[in-house]
């Protein structure tokens, strides 16, 4: 084993991201420790730290491996880069105003937003499994605590707990099976692995406890079934813009970490049935979270169970890692992120007790009394459940379509079904929207001020253009993807 | 004109954004200018582009109007494009002219009503998503409408929200709808995969040249028959259909009669090289299309909403432009369509003159007398029922008579094509019954109804009988467009020969025998003669009589006619309740039985349960328990 010289030259500017959201965060708690009446500056400086961090990453685009080859800049992690601050500016804004009507602002809430950003960054370019563990356990300790954040909230503190238990459960899965794999191959690298897998001729059965209890422990953080009960549950608790957040962000990250595996164990795939189980969950989790979403009356647990429904259609496109499926992900990823993140965001505007949950009675006739809010949230179902000329039509088709080039048709075909089942329980929510008088004697007003509504105009607009015009973001996202799988 | 088709779909969608965004706070006459300026404009720009079309083109070929690349990744691609041939012209004609008369009806119709200005948004809306779908280029774009088509079909017929069953009707449709597009979308994942395109032009002639195996020709035509199935409401799927007619009554007219349903037989015709080359697929298409023609119109015999009893006719008359399309008498099936489109339209809208004049009445056990009430409506419901019944000359009769004749020769299956041919002219049988029934419990004998209802019967005004009028005028003389050749010059026909081209091995048209015209023909008029003639026997005097000694003589019967031979009691058993029971199964059912295994290794897990315990968090326990389970279970099953 040789040792590379673990800084190379221009290693500031490959990670400035990072380092622009760490600083940011630490500058925010420290402006809210300062100048504590000085609250309603801390979302635009939050907001200026994302966008600094967007334009940051122009400066660096010839890409290149650092930290002695364990941490890669190229197309497709700028691609994820732009996926996680996206949702980590759509969750700002929508928990401005909902922190604000809690009266729970605070400069950490921000921080641990960036600081969870920072992880999923690492996860996405973490060539080690070392690091890409890392990446996700900052992004978990966030993530804790952003769940929680909600103090006097006793469904917020429970959920945060659960997540937490059942977490650290997952990463001990997770833990083992990359020992495992540094058993069998002999390295944690993922290039390195990759050459192995290249040159064995024969698989051990380390290797395959190892793939099953990685694939669980990553198959919790995506909230696939079996692994998903944790997530309706957490949803629920957490504070609303964090639930949209957390359904979209550390998935992506998640799925870019997998992708990169599956494609260094390329070479041996066919010969074993490891991809099987990653069927077998894509199509539990399809089943299992469009049916017990039909009879969820709470809109975040729906979300929670379309959540995983929407996994297990991404799942499909990864079962052959090639150019196509890649691009197909990643394009799914931003596309679910606007819209679910949009989704929620419509529901954490909703005046409620927080500890209540917020039902379907909740959004009646909201699309006449607040045309916009109740707009951009038939909009958001619409695209979810895959209507043309949505972006969700779009990039569902590219997934199907994908899968089906790949010869898993009746994958791909369950996937068709279930999401026709889907179309239920998101029609549902446009039905109450536009075809249900409030109840009697029930008021509820949405609050929302021009953060939550520049959110969804963003949500909005994301998803009309993709769907209109997907050329370019296919395009941007196919050249990333040849350029990873063609190393 | 030409380049600027978008335009066409463009307008009506402009009135939808300014109606429903301003149109409830500017006011009805505000409401009204803009939609039926829309549609007017959308129908004379689109009267525009055909007479240039014409100029411009003589062989029928398409004009196609490039917006811009849709998307191009991993060697397929997509455009926004609009098309112009002979097929899209006479989609074109009848849905922006019928569709701007039901407007025109619409004013005085909903002139009552709080959600003027949303039902004018939505139909506005409806019409540019209808648009889009016939003028698109490709299966894809076509697609777009298509959803468009059906969600705006949901929100119409959940107008009247404050209902109970309106709204549940919306949602049937579009569920309904949904399992359709099913097959849709795999048959276009199949086309992108086998021919590498959905662009209609390319994939004809991908097709046409060979080469791609009849199998995969065979599933692609069976997938999209599905979604045809779903969108014009043929057997198993037609079952939203008839609760569509809990809609405002002008969108039964517009998109449940004359346009949206029609789509699938658009759609067929559009893909007639794919289906000539799978003659198996074209059989199923005829065969389904037979039973529905003749199993709706069997439900039609005894029926009491007259809605309803339009609303089985209209899924009755899809089935014949089923046939005709799938006996491989493509322009057939689209006459049908036409002539359909003006006398279903003209009943719809004749027989919501009769619910405005009965201050909302639908049931015919409640009227009868109607005639000299409200004569004009009288007289052009008149007229279309002597279309849809087949009298020769009327509309009906030419299109019909061409289906029938074209199944009872078609020469992809002879002997099945017979049968197709009896099944059809049994559906026509009762088609003549059940109208003529319907019009002399209606117009006929004397008033049922209560003194109030009696006290406000009055004519419609002229908003709604000017389009009475037209479209009666239309279906006495729409015929003329394709007359058998025996009689005369088939110009529809003709027309549309030019998008159905000469391919190897296949029959671009059916040559129709002149002895076996003429016998089809005039066993189509006794038929027709025979059902009116039935009706008038026992309707005409005796009037609700009938009905009643019918039930006691065959209660049996009459009770499973009256309940639409109980299909939906059926589909709730088969489909609705598992479907319902696995959901509970999965949310409420796994937890007991993680539960049941947490009691059996209870004594195991024991320590960590307790830990968690303390957490005062009771599922983790379950969820870790679930977590492990799921683990040890693919590490049996993979290693």
């Amino acid at each position: 084993m040789t040792l590379h010289p673990l800084l190379e030259p221009g290693w500031q500017l490959a990670v400035l991201p990072e380092l622009i959201l760490s600083g940011g965060g630490m500058l925010l708690i420290l402006f809210d420790a300062f100048l504590p009446r000085a609250k309603s500056a801390l979302a635009p400086l939050a907001l200026i730290v994302f966008i600094a961090t967007t334009w940051s990453e122009r400066l660096f685009v010839q890409g290149g491996t650092y930290f002695g080859g364990t941490y890669e800049i190229s197309p497709i992690t700028m691609i994820f880069d732009l996926t996680f601050l996206l949702a980590g500016m759509l969750a700002l804004l929508f928990a401005r105003d909902y922190l604000d009507r809690e009266g729970i602002e605070g400069g950490e809430f921000y921080a641990l937003l960036m600081w969870g950003t920072v992880g999923m960054m690492m996860m996405a370019k973490g060539l080690d499994l070392l690091l890409i563990i890392l990446g996700l356990e900052i992004l978990s300790i966030c993530i804790f605590v952003l769940v929680g954040y909600h103090r006097r909230m006793p469904v917020s503190n429970e959920a945060s707990l659960k997540y937490f238990l059942m977490g650290a459960f997952a990463t001990g899965f997770i833990l083992y099976g990359t020992a495992l794999f540094y058993g069998a191959t002999e390295s944690t690298n993922i290039n390195t692995m990759a050459r192995w897998f290249a040159t064995t001729t024969q698989t051990t059965p380390l290797l395959t406890i190892a793939f099953v209890l990685l694939m669980s422990g990553f198959g919790f953080k995506l909230a696939l079934a079996p692994f998903h009960p944790w997530a309706p549950d957490v949803y629920q608790g957490a504070p609303t813009p964090v639930a949209g957040w957390l359904s979209v962000a550390p998935k992506a990250a998640t799925l870019i970490a997998l992708v990169r595996l599956f494609n260094a164990m390329g070479p041996v795939l066919p010969k074993v049935s490891w991809m099987n189980m990653v069927a077998t969950l894509a199509i539990l989790s399809m089943i299992v979270g469009n049916s017990v979403a039909i009879v969820q009356r709470d809109l975040k647990r729906m979300l929670a169970y379309s959540g995983i429904a929407h996994v297990g259609y991404m799942m499909i496109a990864m079962l052959t890692v090639r150019e196509e499926s890649v691009a197909a992900v990643a394009v799914y990823t931003i596309v679910y992120a606007l819209m679910n993140i949009g989704a929620f965001g419509v529901v954490s505007l909703l005046m409620k007790n927080e500890n209540d949950p917020h039902t379907l009675d909740d959004i009646a006739g909201l699309g006449f009394r607040r045309k916009f809010f109740g707009f951009a949230l038939a909009l958001c179902m619409f695209s979810l459940s895959g209507l043309p000329p949505t972006a969700g039509f779009i990039s569902k088709f590219f997934i199907f379509k994908t899968a089906i080039e790949s010869g898993h048709t009746t994958v791909a075909l369950i996937g068709i079904l279930t999401s026709i089942v889907s179309v239920y329980y998101y029609l549902r929510v446009v039905y109450f929207l536009y075809m249900k008088e409030p109840a009697e004697g029930y008021e509820i007003s949405s609050a929302g001020g021009v953060f939550a509504v520049g959110a969804l105009t963003i949500a909005v607009a994301g998803i009309l253009a993709i769907g209109l015009y997907p050329t370019p973001l296919f395009q941007a996202a196919g050249n990333a993807a040849r350029a990873l799988l063609q190393q | 004109m030409l380049d600027k088709l978008w335009l066409i779909p463009i307008l009506p969608f402009a009135g939808f954004l300014l109606n429903g965004l301003f149109g409830k706070r500017a006011g009805k006459g505000f409401v009204t200018a803009i939609a039926l300026l829309a549609t007017l404009a959308a129908a004379i720009l689109g009267t525009v582009a055909v007479i240039q079309y014409n100029g411009a083109y003589h062989h029928g070929e398409r004009h196609l109007n490039v917006v811009y690349e849709w998307f191009h990744s991993g060697g397929i691609g997509a455009d926004i494009a609009f098309q112009l041939d002979p097929l899209s012209i006479v989609m074109l004609m009848v849905v922006t002219w019928v569709g701007f008369l039901i407007h025109l009806y619409s004013v005085g119709y909903m002139h009552h009503e709080e959600g003027y200005w949303r039902y004018f948004a939505y139909l506005n809306l409806f019409l540019s998503a209808m648009l889009i779908l016939i003028l698109g280029s490709s299966y894809l774009f076509m697609f777009v409408g298509w959803e468009g088509v059906g969600l705006c079909s949901y929100l119409l017929i959940g107008f009247y929200y404050e209902t109970d069953y309106a709204p549940a009707a919306g949602k049937k449709a579009f569920i309904v709808n949904r399992i359709g597009d099913f097959g849709f979308l795999v048959a276009m994942f199949l086309m992108f995969a086998y021919i590498g395109s959905v662009d209609f032009a390319r994939v004809s002639q991908v097709a046409a040249g060979g080469g791609i195996a009849t199998g995969i020709l065979t599933a692609i035509c069976l997938l999209l028959f599905l979604g045809a199935a779903g969108k014009s409401a043929q057997i198993p799927l037609y079952v939203w259909l008839p609760d569509a007619m809990a809609g405002p009554t002008p969108v039964s007219a517009l998109i449940h009669a004359a346009t949206m349903v029609t789509a699938g037989v658009y759609m067929i015709a559009r893909s007639n090289v794919l289906y000539r080359l799978a003659p198996s697929a074209m059989m199923v298409v005829a065969i389904i299309g037979g039973l529905t023609a003749l199993f709706a119109a069997t439900i039609g015999l005894r029926q009491f909403d007259i809605k309803k009893v339009l609303a089985y006719s209209t899924v009755s008359q899809l089935g014949f432009m089923f046939i005709g399309v799938g006996v491989g008498a493509f322009s057939a099936g689209v006459f049908h369509l036409v002539t359909h489109a003006f006398f279903k339209a003209c009943l719809f809208l004749g027989s919501g003159s009769v619910i405005h004049a009965m201050s909302g009445e639908q049931d015919v056990r409640n009227m009868g007398g109607l005639k000299s009430k409200i004569p004009i409506t009288f007289w052009t419901f008149l007229i279309a029922t002597i279309a849809i019944a087949g009298f020769p000359p009327f509309a009906g009769f030419f299109s019909k008579d061409e289906i029938l004749a074209s199944a009872f020769v078609t020469p992809y299956f002879p002997g099945v094509g017979k049968f197709i041919w009896l099944l059809g002219t049994l559906a026509a049988f009762c088609t003549a019954f059940y109208m003529y029934r319907l019009v002399y419990l209606t117009f006929y004998g004397s008033f049922r109804g209560t003194h109030e209802q009696e006290h406000h019967l009055h004519e419609s005004p002229p908003t709604m009988t000017i389009p009475l009028i037209v479209l009666a005028a239309l279906s006495a003389v729409g015929g003329a467009l394709g007359l058998p050749h025996v009689i005369g010059h088939n110009f529809l026909g003709e027309w549309l020969g030019h998008v159905i081209p000469e391919v190897e091995g296949t029959h671009a048209e059916i040559h129709i025998p002149a002895s076996s015209e003429w016998t089809v023909m005039i066993i189509s008029t006794l038929v027709a003669i025979a059902g009116w003639f039935l009706a008038m026997r026992l309707y005409k005097d005796r009037g609700l009589a009938s009905d009643q000694a019918f039930e006691q003589r065959a209660p049996g019967l009459a009770h499973a006619i009256e309940n639409k031979w109980y299909v939906d009691e059926l589909y709730a058993a088969i489909i609705v309740r598992p479907l319902a029971a696995l959901s509970r199964f999965f949310w409420k059912g796994v937890d007991a039985v993680i539960d049941g295994i947490a009691a059996m290794l209870g004594f195991v897990i024991r320590g960590f349960g307790e830990v968690l315990r303390f957490f005062q968090t009771g599922n983790v326990r379950n969820y870790a328990l679930m977590f492990f389970i799921g683990v040890v279970v693919f590490l049996a099953v993979f290693s």
